[in-house]
């Protein structure tokens, strides 16, 4: 289990990961930008913003890491 | 072009750097790769986010956005009521408060710092109850009205503290609703009538 975390914590898969989170955190915002519902935007606003803070801290990780 | 058609070509540039940025598949090993990850993955998303968060919490604050729960529409019909004892009548008709703007004018908390949050609150539990929960019509207030709101334009207005003279202490104080006096807030249409 370790392993699998080290080799997932590895840039190779991070970097992607983190791209991926941030994608689909913009495409939640669109959403929210787009419909202006606001049971919409209860869902997307959070959820896109958590996402794309997701791809930040994998980012980050990665980049404090190579220092 | 208007706000909305920025942001989302902003979000379609965001996306293309993410999928450029894809493309080095994790190998990030060189000076300039590392400082194009940084403006993809981080300053164009952080800068676009902060952007749609300033918009969508501007848009929120408009009455077209209240307007969308159901629960809401003798509310929005008591805006045009013809009726002049109606307070809301009489500021959104005559511009006593933005019209775009009339609900969060006067139902927002506008203490510094922590009003925002609050209304925000306030705000998501309203969406809870109205898509999850049971609004039990007429639509009753989760505390009584603040005098603050009234208070926060009328307070200094000369005419108001001249004719408010005796009360003015207990208005500010909160100890004398507004309400007590001007008791005719929103005129509903007749089914929805007996709301505060």
């Amino acid at each position: 289990m370790k392993e699998k975390i080290a080799q997932f914590l590895e840039p190779e898969k991070l970097i992607p990961c983190g791209i991926f989170l941030e994608i689909v955190g913009v495409a939640f915002l669109s959403i929210g930008l787009f419909t202006q519902l606001p049971w919409v935007m209860v869902i997307t606003m959070p959820a896109g913003m958590g996402l794309i803070a997701l791809g930040v801290l994998a980012w980050a990780y990665n980049f404090f890491k190579s220092l | 072009m208007s706000v909305g058609s920025l942001l989302i070509a902003g979000a379609v540039v965001t996306v293309l750097l993410l999928l450029i940025a894809a493309s080095f598949k994790g190998k990030v090993e060189t000076k300039g790769r590392k400082i194009f990850l940084m403006v993809s993955m981080v300053l164009v998303p952080g800068a676009w986010l902060l952007a749609v968060a300033v918009h969508d919490i501007h848009e929120m604050e408009k009455v077209e956005f209240c307007i969308q729960c159901h629960s809401m529409d003798g509310y929005y019909e008591s805006l045009h009521s013809d009726d002049e004892d109606s307070l809301v009548a009489q500021h959104y008709q005559n511009n006593r408060v933005p019209q775009k703007f009339a609900c969060y004018e006067c139902h927002a908390d506008h203490t510094p710092v922590t009003g925002f949050t609050k209304t925000k609150m306030k705000g998501l539990y309203e969406a809870y109850l109205e898509y999850l929960g049971d609004v039990e019509m007429p639509v009753k207030m989760h505390k009584p009205y603040s005098n603050v709101n009234c208070l926060r334009c009328h307070e200094t207005a000369k005419n108001f503290r001249k004719t408010h003279e005796d009360d003015l202490e207990d208005l500010v104080a909160d100890k004398t609703s507004c309400l007590e006096c001007h008791d005719v807030a929103h005129v509903l249409p007749a089914k929805e009538e007996g709301a505060e």
